[in-house]
Formats: structure tokens, C-alpha cells, sequence
């Protein structure tokens, strides 16, 4: 902290040596917190996996077959263990994103086979809970430079967040198409379904990372991605 | 097989081919490896992602030598697991992947939680592959497998897989068959089998198994409505037209046997694949079709896929348009029905499939078989 202000030009009002720092010892506590934040979901995840794999074990009748209450009894807290490590997975990722830490592949991703991949399993989340989910993609979409299984997630994640919680008789609409070095992706979705979650976070984290953008504003969510 | 090896080279993304039983011993992975031999003595590189033979004689024959990517192996406190190693099918990138048990949970700790996730990432990288679940492990079928059966399954794949799946072969075999194979020993070991035939294996069991499996296959190829237009030249594009033909099965089909036969030998001649078709109006919906009608509608459906037919369920209120519709998508040159049932004087009030179809502007011929199977087979 001291360097910094030291090292700041002559002649600079007080004030503003105290703003820079305050700056700075407030990019140090992010510093410390999200290495304290890596290291808690590391060590938690960890835990995690000393409890997932005996019951996977056992689960897998290694020792024996299981009558149907001991299935069940461990069934349900693998299920639960499960999603907690779900949960700290999505937040490691996102502080790994923001350390600088995620190494991405270059991959030449076909953008509409991409999106074509996910198409099932929103239209299946879609007709659960009566949204249907349509999709218009301009032929022979051209590829993008990105990590394919990282951008396929985002997507993924984005999507999803923007089908669930629907009311019934909603309708989402996915559209793609080339526009100069970029190709758009326009998710159209009754307005409010933006999300907030762990989820969107790090999907907004990856398509950053990817040197893509996602804006939302009226009922719209558009995904940039640039052309490879 | 020729089907699948088609296309596998068409598409920069992987296909599934998926075969779909109803219990263990139907013979899923034995029948994956025989398909992967004969793709291998057809010059296409084939691998071994992971099969579970669970120590059969007849399914570890199958290997041969095949090539089989090792195992990851992961030691935990004395007990070895193992799976399949997802980098190395990923660094060997075959044209082919057998992967065994869609529904299977991997280790904790591996990239995916469950190996269907595992076969997705591998279509993704353009790895084509040759999977086997059972159809009681179909999220669907959960709840209806635990009221009939009074199974709990625990590991499920989503339904979605299944319609994602380019080809979906049910591996058919009754239940007396099968109970014969697990006295036989030749699925578990022998001191596992009284236990198995009095719980799991019963007649009702697997009879009720297999016709869900049946059921399920059929409307697994009924292809969900295309959500996807694309647009070349603001034009909709049409599949390419191939001598193709259709073959309209009904519910209540008298003459159902025949029609399929002379459908199997017209496309054998052409050379060239065939449907069979069966639209569902809303009268014969599953909860209130008649048992009897429903029972032969299975028999007929399974007699079609015997023959090398592409089974399709379709529902639609106007039996005619929707066959036509359909007919014009898969690029169908030849429509076999049987005759009408309805005497001639009913058609102008009470309308035709038949005539409907007869009267079609698509250019389809329709061939409007007779009763009588003339030619022997």
C-alpha cells in the first residue's frame, strides 16, 4: 500500500492519495478473499469426495448387495452430497475465472451444431413446465474460436436460466446469425428470466473469457461471440 | 448397420446408435461388440470405450481383439474402481466408441457425474458411439417401473437422450427366453439365479419390461417436430429425395402381416430403406386404446422392426395429411396401405385414408396392397 502511494507522482492532492489507497487495499482484501474463497472450496470439495466415493462404493454393492432401505438411505445422501459439490464446483470456477486461472482451448466451434447440441435438453426443460422453446438458425453459421466445452456450458447455463421459472405457455426464442466478426445469438424470453444465479455468473464469467460479450434488456438476451 | 455407417461420416458431430433392452442378459453389449467387429473388418476404426461383460463367456468372446482403451483405475482405501478413461477415448478419437451402460454414475471425481454426460462430451468432439441402456433406467419410466415392479432405479438418463439418439435398436427377446438364459447361467452366477428368478425375473416383470421397451423405441423414433428452420436462400431446405418406402400400419390390422411383407421385399428390391408408420388419432390414445388392439399394434410394430423397418409413431386427428406430411420430409416415394375397411358407400360422408392418400398431390405413389400375400417369401 505504502509502495503504491510512494510511488504515486509528486504534487498529488492528499485526497486523492487516500483514494488510491483505499483502492488498494481494497484490491488486496479481494485478493485475500478469493484466495481464501479458492482454497475453502478446495478443501470443501475435497471433504466432499471422502464422502461421495464410500458411498458410491457401497452403492455399487462392492461389498455386497443392499436391501432396498439401505439403497435408498444412501442413495438420498449421495444425491444431496452430490449437489453440494455441484454448488461449490460452479463457485471455484467462477474464482478461477476471475484469478486468471482457467487455461481455454482455442477450438473452431460450429456455432449451430453447437447450439443444435442443446436444443433437446431445453426443449425437455421447456416441457416440463409448459415453455416452449423454439429455435431460427441461419444456415451454415459460421465457426467462432472458443474453448468448445466452456462455451457449450455458458450456453448451456444461459439458456437454461432463461427457460426456468417460466410460467406455463411461455415461449423462449433462440436465433443466430452471422453479423460482420461476430456472430449473435438472440435468446427472446419473457422479460425478467435474466437470473442472477452462481449459474448466469459464470456463464457471463466464460463467454468473457472467450472474448465474447452477453447484454440483456427488454426481454432479450444477446449472446456476441467473435467469428474465428 | 450399413445405416449407422452412413451416418457416421456425414456429420461433424458424433452419432448415437443406441441399443435400448428390457433387463440384463437381452444381449446389449453382445450385440454392440458383434456390430463393432463387423465395422472393424469394414475398415472403420473402432474401439473399446467401455464394455461390462460381467464375466460372460459369450460376451468376452465377442472382444476378440478389439482394440480397448484401459480403464481408469481409482484406489480407495483398498477397493479398486474402475471406469472408463474419458481423456484417452478423447486423445485416441476413433471413428467409433463402444460405451456400455448409459445410465452408470462415474466415480466421484470424474470429469462428468454420469457416463451419459461422457458420451455426450464424446459426440461433441466428433466421436461417433455405439451405447446400451435398459429401458426401466429412462427418467420417464421411473415412476411407472416402481408402481408395476416395485423397483426403485436409481440411475436414470434423461428421455431427451433417447430422441437424440440417431438409431435406436431394442434388443427384443421374450421373457420365457430370458428366463431361460439366467437358469442357464449365462447371465448371473448360478447362485444368484433362484434369488433372481423369484424377484426381478418374473414372467410379469419382464413381460412388462419388454413392452415398455417396445413402446418406447417406437416412440423414439416418432421425431420430435424439427424446431430448427433452416433457411438457404430464404428458402426452406428439403431432405434430399431417396426411393424410399412407407408402409401405413393401422391399429387394428388384419392384414398388417402381409403388408409388412410385401413391404420388407418392395424396399429389398430397391435396395432402399422403409418406415412403418402408425398415427395415432386421439380415440386410440394410450389410456384408451383397447388392450387387445394395443397388444396387436405391439406385435406388429415388433414384427416391423424384425424386418428391418424404421418404426415411427405419429399422432395426428387427420390420418392422411399426417402420413403425407411425413412421407414428404423422409423423401418417401411409395406408400403401401392395406384396402379400406369402410364399405364404398360410406366414403363420400365418412372420407377414406385410402382414398385420401390415393389422391395425393405430392406425387406419391400409393399402392393399396390386397389380403392375400401372393408372393412366398
Amino acid at each position: 500500500m505504502k509502495k503504491a502511494v510512494e510511488g504515486a507522482p509528486a504534487g498529488v492532492p492528499r485526497v486523492e492519495l487516500d483514494r488510491m489507497e483505499r483502492r488498494v487495499e481494497s484490491d488486496e482484501r479481494v485478493r485475500e478473499y478469493m484466495k481464501l474463497l479458492s482454497d475453502a472450496t478446495a478443501d470443501a470439495m475435497k471433504q466432499l469426495d471422502e464422502a461421495r466415493l464410500p458411498l458410491h462404493i457401497l452403492l455399487d454393492n462392492k461389498f455386497g448387495d443392499l436391501n432396498e432401505n439401505q439403497e435408498e438411505m444412501l442413495g438420498a445422501a449421495r444425491a444431496a452430497v452430490e449437489q453440494a459439490d455441484l454448488r461449490l464446483r460452479r463457485v471455484r470456477e467462477i474464482v478461477d475465472i476471475d484469478a486468471g486461472r482457467v487455461a481455454l482451448r482455442r477450438d473452431a466451434v460450429r456455432t449451430g451444431d453447437l447450439i443444435t447440441s442443446l436444443l433437446p435438453g431445453l426443449n425437455a426443460q421447456g416441457q416440463e413446465s409448459g415453455v416452449e422453446v423454439t429455435a431460427d438458425l441461419a444456415p451454415a453459421l459460421p465457426r467462432v474460436t472458443a474453448d468448445r466445452a466452456k462455451l457449450q456450458e455458458a450456453c448451456r447455463l444461459l439458456l437454461s436460466e432463461r427457460v426456468r421459472g417460466l410460467p406455463p405457455g411461455s415461449r423462449v426464442s433462440i436465433s443466430a446469425e452471422p453479423s460482420g466478426n461476430v456472430v449473435k445469438i438472440d435468446v427472446k424470453h419473457p422479460g425478467g428470466a435474466e437470473g442472477t444465479g452462481a449459474d448466469t455468473a459464470l456463464a457471463r464469467r466464460l463467454i468473457a473469457a472467450i472474448g465474447g460479450t452477453v447484454e440483456d434488456h427488454d426481454g432479450m438476451t444477446t449472446i456476441t461471440l467473435p467469428r474465428n | 448397420m450399413s445405416d449407422f455407417l452412413t451416418l457416421v461420416r456425414q456429420r461433424e458431430r458424433g452419432r448415437l446408435k443406441l441399443y435400448i433392452g428390457s433387463a440384463a442378459g437381452v444381449g446389449k453389449t453382445y450385440r454392440m461388440l458383434n456390430e463393432a467387429c463387423d465395422l472393424r473388418r469394414r475398415g472403420v476404426d473402432v474401439v473399446v470405450g467401455f464394455v461390462e461383460t460381467h464375466h460372460r463367456p459369450d460376451t468376452i468372446a465377442q472382444i476378440g481383439d478389439l482394440e480397448v482403451i484401459p480403464r481408469k483405475r481409482v484406489e480407495y482405501r483398498g477397493v479398486t474402481l474402475e471406469e472408463m478413461d474419458l481423456d484417452a477415448v478423447l486423445a485416441r478419437h476413433p471413428e467409433v466408441a463402444l460405451v456400455d451402460e448409459l445410465a452408470h454414475t462415474n466415480v466421484p471425481g470424474a470429469k462428468n457425474a454420469k457416463r451419459w454426460q461422457d458420451v455426450m462430451s464424446l459426440l461433441d468432439e466428433g466421436v461417433n458411439v455405439i451405447s446400451a441402456v435398459n429401458v426401466q433406467h429412462l427418467e420417464s419410466l421411473n415412476d411407472v417401473v416402481a408402481e408395476t415392479l416395485g423397483v426403485t432405479v436409481r440411475e436414470t438418463i434423461p428421455d431427451w437422450i433417447i430422441a437424440t439418439a440417431d438409431q435406436v435398436v431394442n434388443l427384443d427377446i421374450s421373457a420365457e427366453d430370458l428366463r431361460q438364459r439366467l437358469q442357464e447361467g449365462k447371465i448371473y452366477p448360478k447362485e444368484k439365479v433362484p434369488a433372481a428368478l423369484a424377484n426381478f425375473f418374473t414372467e410379469e416383470n419382464l413381460t412388462t419390461l419388454r413392452e415398455l421397451a417396445l413402446r418406447e423405441v417406437a416412440s423414439s423414433v416418432d421425431r420430435t417436430r424439427e424446431q430448427i428452420v433452416r433457411r438457404e436462400g430464404g428458402e426452406i431446405t428439403k431432405e434430399r429425395t431417396v426411393d424410399r418406402v412407407l408402409v401405413a400400419l393401422s391399429s387394428d390390422p388384419p392384414q398388417s402381416a402381409v403388408l409388412l411383407r410385401k413391404a420388407s421385399r418392395i424396399a429389398g428390391r430397391l435396395n432402399t430403406d422403409w418406415y412403418c408408420v402408425y398415427v395415432q388419432t386421439p380415440d386410440e390414445a394410450a389410456d384408451r386404446i383397447d388392450a387387445t388392439v394395443q397388444r396387436r399394434l405391439v406385435d406388429n410394430i415388433q414384427r416391423a422392426q424384425a424386418m428391418g423397418a424404421e418404426v415411427v409413431k405419429l399422432t395426428g386427428t387427420d390420418i392422411a395429411s399426417t402420413l403425407l406430411k411425413f412421407a414428404s420430409e423422409k423423401g418417401v416415394t411409395l406408400i403401401l396401405t392395406g384396402q379400406s375397411r369402410r364399405p364404398w358407400w360410406q366414403h363420400p360422408f365418412k372420407g377414406s385414408v385410402v382414398s385420401e392418400l390415393v389422391k395425393n398431390k405430392l406425387g406419391l405413389d400409393v399402392l393399396v396392397a390386397t389380403s392375400v400375400d401372393e408372393e412366398p417369401d
